[in-house]
């Protein structure tokens, strides 16, 4: 089947404004709790168009995650990886779910790709983390009543397919 | 699936065990800088903003002050240039190896938030500039921390207080050797495997020895604020404050090694 390919670029600036959200100076606070932007943009446009955006994409939005944020090369990219996979199994059902339920999987996903991380960076050296670290997981749920307007919006209003 | 998998878990491999993808990875902090510098604008908007709001009152104290500092300072820089002549000098007589003061340069901190787990900051000075790998950074009251990736703009600067970072000082009072850790807390570092019975006392200023050949010798590193002896621990807990003010640290100094010994001239710090 094939499809239009219409406003890629507007994808990759989607990409671009959750990357430049991600490293945005905030106070202290809201940095411990800074909601995963990227990850939700990456949910988005996954359950939104699962044959076009998928785990090749995440692992090259996972690379600029991991130079952006000085880890090991290679850990946002398996993250990334992993949540797209989950999603394009899901998407079917996903969509089918009222928005509450929704932010609940997202609020599972990002629960899991911390999860994920502290697992892989643990095996490389011991870190110890705060009751804060499990923040960004409950942010980006409850942010994902405002992304996701905002994204189908777009996509809406742009046309992207 | 498999494929980003494998592929992830051998960027992963080949980054930790050692620099084998430290091209790609130099590569791609290039080509993310804008975002960097996109993220920085609503911070240097605001302090322009301030900046160029600023009374003229306010403007001419502050002239004056600096103008006063700097006076002082260039005073304290003439006997500093006797002083390193001598200190020359008398190493020559001794025949050890004559060191001063290398090429330095001045960088500023892009304000971006990175990982909230990890202190390092981000500076505007990259490989064209010549910056290295491992390089000393310092700020105005001491050390800051070194250098661990560099992009052809940028570089990314681990500070010392950061959980993976430790390095050799000396206490100044005593000459005594010991090496510091970073704790993951702003400020604070940590004093490890300093036996019970050395003679250390609260106050006590911290010089680099520039032991690990990486940071130079002499410059503040921390004053120790809390030692707790334990009679039943072979080791003491010695907590210690940065000299470094890691919070305000808008501008920072890169140091070369040094080179073969000349008179420095006065206006050596390139801006």
């Amino acid at each position: 089947m094939m499809h239009a390919r219409n406003g890629t670029h507007w994808v990759m600036l989607s990409f671009l404004v959750a990357l430049v959200l991600t490293v945005l100076p905030l106070p202290t606070v809201f940095n411990q709790a800074r909601p995963a932007f990227v990850l939700l943009t990456l949910v988005y446009w996954v359950l939104a168009l699962p044959h076009r955006y998928g785990i090749f994409v995440a692992f090259a939005v996972g690379l600029a995650l991991d130079v952006i944020s000085g880890k090991m090369l290679g850990l946002h990219a398996l993250l990334l990886a992993v949540l797209a996979y989950i999603c394009i199994k899901q998407y079917s059902r996903v969509r089918m779910f009222t928005q509450p339920m929704q932010a609940a999987f997202v609020l599972l996903l990002v629960g899991l790709s911390l999860l994920l991380q502290l697992w892989i960076e643990n095996a490389v050296r011991p870190v110890s983390i705060r009751a804060s670290y499990w923040w960004p997981a409950l942010t980006s749920g409850l942010l994902w009543f405002l992304w996701f307007p905002l994204l189908r919006g777009l996509r809406r209003r742009l046309q992207i397919s | 699936m498999l494929v980003a998998v494998a592929s992830a878990l051998v960027l992963m491999v080949l980054d930790h065990r050692g620099d084998h993808v430290a091209g790609i990875r130099a590569g791609l902090a290039t080509s993310v800088t804008p975002v960097m510098y996109v993220a920085s604008v609503p911070s240097s908007f605001y302090a322009w903003f301030t900046g160029s709001i600023a009374a003229r009152a306010e403007l001419q104290r502050e002239n004056e002050q600096l103008k006063h500092e700097q006076f002082s300072y260039r005073t304290q820089l003439q006997r500093l240039t006797a002083l390193e002549a001598e200190n020359a000098r008398l190493r020559g007589l001794l025949a050890s190896s004559r060191k001063t003061r290398g090429k330095r340069m001045i960088a500023e901190v892009i304000s971006v938030d990175l990982e909230p787990t990890e202190q390092q900051v981000l500076v505007n000075k990259g490989s064209q500039h010549g910056i290295y790998e491992g390089q000393a950074v310092l700020d105005a009251f001491g050390v800051l921390g070194q250098v661990t990736e560099v992009a052809v703009t940028t570089a990314r600067v681990l500070l010392l207080t950061d959980s993976r970072h430790a390095i050799p000082v000396r206490v100044e009072r005593t000459g005594f050797n010991a090496i510091a850790e970073g704790t993951g807390a702003m400020n604070r570092l940590r004093l490890n495997f300093v036996p019970n019975s050395t003679d250390v006392r609260e106050g006590d200023l911290l010089v680099s020895s520039g032991l690990g050949e990486r940071f130079p010798d002499g410059y503040p590193v921390g004053q120790i604020e809390t030692i707790r002896r334990d009679s039943g621990e072979a080791y003491a807990e010695i907590d210690v404050v940065t000299a470094a003010r890691m919070e305000r640290s808008g501008e920072v100094l890169l140091l070369w090694p040094p080179q073969s010994w000349q008179p420095a001239p006065v206006s050596e710090i390139t801006p």
